[in-house]
């Protein structure tokens, strides 16, 4: 890709998200207006759908900036409890309407703050939110703990876990690959690698079982 | 949601479909009270007239202003107080790293599309945050700097408010700044990138690298900051400043340029372009930042004739004439909001009679140089330090060189920084014998200026406490905005106060001094100790 079309692609992407934010702001505006839609089974689609495709978006510019050489983080401190509420209120909004609760834990020894990308960290957990939320029986579990001197910020469901070739891929070596629920893996693998120090390295980590039985997906960065 | 329903809130974009929204989204938030504004002024119109407790403003505001400009316009000029929540809204991830470089940071951030509860969440711990720091915004609006300072060392150590620690040392590390106390300042930076590499410490620990001279150092920090991501604008103007004073001139016209290729809408960066290109004799930079300095200045609020002014100054050099004459119908055609037409009328003064000058037409450079002189009457008219230069400039070249003299003068009382009142002239005169002239006589007024300084402290030593005194405050009558006489001023009147006990009316204009000395130079590390002292003595006599 030249830099033109590249310049093109990526102003374009941009339009796109910006669109949607103004679909799901009105649709949220409706919302508001027309209580009932709230438990209509087909606008909560929609909104879920709108969700999925901003995350998509996301991913794209940023693979966009990575390739454009504009990427680094945005690095601040930010208070992990409160990440955690954010983005359980988000889960809860499109959540509304389904059988799914969202919960919460956070566990004694948290730090008060940490320096990430909040932006990025967000994206890379709601791909794991949105999986959560497609596979789940009842239950998402989003937590934080700390533990070797890393913060590990967790997504748990109840549902059937991760299929075991998903389990054994080795998915940071993978590059190419048309699977779409494999390119939000590599995109939050990539996320979390960004966060680094001298001393360690952000990775994500997979897992069935766990204390809600189904897939645990956990981004470990260093605190 | 009741802890919204009571606030004021105020939201700023100029697209009208989005400010409805976003109004709506606040109403979901449980708020009532939520006006809107769709331009800069339309909003200071607003917050003249009313105090809001949160103001949520879109960063892209069209074509002249962006919501970053406008919030530390706001805050460096004490339009709301501290305890106002200011949250920027943005389409663009790329405000990340604005903020991420900036020296003042609104409190938070939301990069569209976001829920009405993501809004909220980030609302309530905002405004917990403001709870926390209560008192020391009390204390800096009273410009009580070491109470707040202490303030935040509190906040730091108490474990109930350890999530705001690194906002706590932030804080602290600005304030200490103010209150010269570069080495803490210097300290809390360098703590925080003993953890992480984060901008805006680096930004801050160059400022103070370049506050005690040690350039070379600022420039390799900034220079790093750039190599890891180029988006960090407020990066590239502190390069450019520490890469004058280093002496680079190619390269800090260089890093403007690269800085105005990514963020082209910010009118001072333009203009520091134009500047910085006219001294290295880059011409046609020079012009095309002007242009854009005039394009991004149409819908401002104030009159833009300085840029105008700049770009017939390298029409001229370039002895083009008609290219002159072409930008003079262009401004006389311009809209200028609030202008009266005085202003237009000096600076059409001005300009014309160097056109005038250029083409040979003696009298009718005269006469126009009399329209400017005689608009100068007028209350209200005031001119920019260049404008006055190309004032002082069409004197000369009408051979009236006391006249030119004076107004040199003037602009020297004013300003202790003789060193960049030269490169001005420079720029505005070139380089030929009228410049000359005109930095003789700025190393005369220099000299008078140092006299009178040295005279008041020799005074002040020999126990002649209100002889200095007088002499100061007489001085400062004529040169109101000189820092250094100002803060001797104060020195003076607090000595007096000290010695023959509390004076109410002399304690007003002590402070009143304070006030203009921090208004133009927030930094000057004499402030904070004469503050101190003012604020001591007055305690001493029981006054607060």
């Amino acid at each position: 890709m030249n830099l033109q079309t590249n310049d093109v692609f990526g102003a374009s992407i941009h339009e796109i998200k910006n669109l949607l934010g103004q679909v799901m702001m009105g649709m949220d505006q409706m919302g508001t207006e027309l209580p009932m839609l709230k438990d209509n089974g087909i606008f909560r689609r929609t909104r879920f759908a709108c969700h999925r495709l901003t995350e998509h978006l996301q991913q794209l510019l940023l693979l966009y900036k990575m390739e454009s050489d504009a990427f680094s983080l945005a690095l601040d401190a930010h208070s992990p409890p409160a990440l955690i509420a954010e983005i359980a209120a988000e889960a809860n909004s499109i959540a509304a309407g389904t059988p799914i609760a969202i919960d919460t834990s956070l566990a004694e020894g948290l730090p008060p703050f940490a320096f990430f990308d909040r932006s990025l960290i967000e994206l890379a957990l709601f791909n794991a939110i949105h999986n959560g939320l497609s596979h789940a029986r009842s239950t998402i579990d989003i937590a934080a703990r700390a533990e070797g001197g890393m913060l590990v910020l967790a997504v748990e469901d109840d549902g059937p876990g991760y299929p075991q070739e998903t389990l054994d891929r080795d998915w940071a070596a993978i590059t190419h690959d048309r699977h779409s629920s494999g390119l939000g893996l590599r995109f939050a693998i990539a996320i979390a690698q960004a966060h680094q120090t001298d001393a360690a390295q952000g990775r994500v980590e997979l897992s069935n079982g766990g204390t809600l039985g189904g897939a645990r997906f956990e981004l470990w960065i260093p605190a | 949601m009741n802890e919204l329903q009571s606030k004021k809130v105020l939201i700023v974009d100029d697209m009208a479909d989005v400010r409805g929204m976003l109004r709506s989204t606040m109403i979901n938030c449980g708020t009532t009270a939520v006006d809107m504004a769709g331009s800069v002024p339309d909003a200071m119109r607003r917050l003249t007239a009313r105090e809001y407790d949160i103001i949520l403003c879109d960063y892209n505001l069209g074509n002249s202003r962006n919501g970053q400009q406008f919030l530390e316009d706001l805050r460096r000029n004490q339009r709301i107080p501290l305890s106002t929540v200011f949250f920027m809204v943005t389409a663009e991830r790329v405000y990340e790293y604005v903020v991420a470089a900036a020296e003042l940071a609104p409190d938070d951030y939301l990069i569209k599309p976001f829920t009405a509860e993501t809004l909220r969440l980030r609302l309530l711990s905002a405004l917990e945050k403001k709870a926390v720091f209560d008192a020391v915004y009390s204390q800096i609006w009273q410009q009580n700097f070491d109470a707040a300072i202490a303030g935040c060392e509190r906040i730091v150590a108490d474990p109930a408010t350890s999530r705001y620690t690194i906002d706590a040392l932030r804080l602290k590390a600005e304030l200490c700044m103010t209150a010269g106390r570069l080495e803490e300042s210097q300290a809390i930076f360098e703590q925080v990138l003993a953890q992480r590499a984060v901008p805006w410490a680096n930004l801050g620990l160059s400022r103070i690298l370049m506050a005690t001279s040690d350039y070379a150092a600022a420039e390799q920090i900034l220079a790093d900051t750039l190599a890891a991501n180029r988006n960090f604008i407020g990066a590239y103007d502190l390069l450019a400043n520490v890469q004058c004073s280093l002496g680079k001139l190619d390269e800090a016209q260089k890093t403007l340029m690269n800085a105005v290729e990514r963020s082209p809408r910010i009118v001072g960066r333009q203009r520091r372009l134009g500047e910085l290109a006219t001294r290295n004799g880059d011409m046609g930079t020079a012009e095309t930042a002007f242009r854009a300095a005039i394009d991004c200045d149409q819908n401002n609020i104030s009159f833009s004739g300085e840029d105008y002014a700049s770009l017939i100054r390298i029409h001229l050099a370039k002895g083009d004439i008609q290219g002159a004459t072409i930008t003079y119908s262009k401004m006389m055609q311009s809209t200028m909001r609030g202008d009266n037409g005085r202003e237009r009328e000096l600076v059409a003064g001005i300009v014309s009679s160097l056109i005038k000058a250029a083409e040979g037409k003696r009298d009718e450079s005269k006469a126009q140089l009399n329209i400017a002189l005689a608009a100068l009457q007028a209350p209200d008219v005031s001119l920019s330090d260049e404008l006055t230069l190309d004032l002082a400039h069409a004197c000369y070249l009408n051979g009236e060189a006391e006249k030119a003299a004076e107004f040199i003068r003037a602009l020297v009382r004013n300003k202790p920084d003789a060193a960049a009142l030269k490169v001005q002239v420079a720029i505005v005169m070139g380089r030929g014998p009228h410049a000359a002239e005109a930095i003789k006589v700025i190393a005369a007024t220099v000299d008078e200026c140092a006299k009178i300084n040295n005279q008041g402290v020799q005074m002040v030593q020999a126990g002649d406490v209100e002889g200095a005194m007088n002499l100061f405050i007489q001085a400062a009558d004529n040169m109101g905005k000189n820092t250094t006489v100002l803060l001797n001023a104060i020195r003076a009147m607090t000595l007096f106060l000290d010695k023959n006990g509390w004076d109410d009316e002399l304690g007003q204009k002590a402070r009143d001094f304070l006030g203009r000395v921090y208004k133009a130079e927030p930094y000057h590390p004499k402030y904070a100790p004469a503050a101190n002292f003012l604020r001591e003595t007055a305690k001493r006599f029981g006054v607060s």
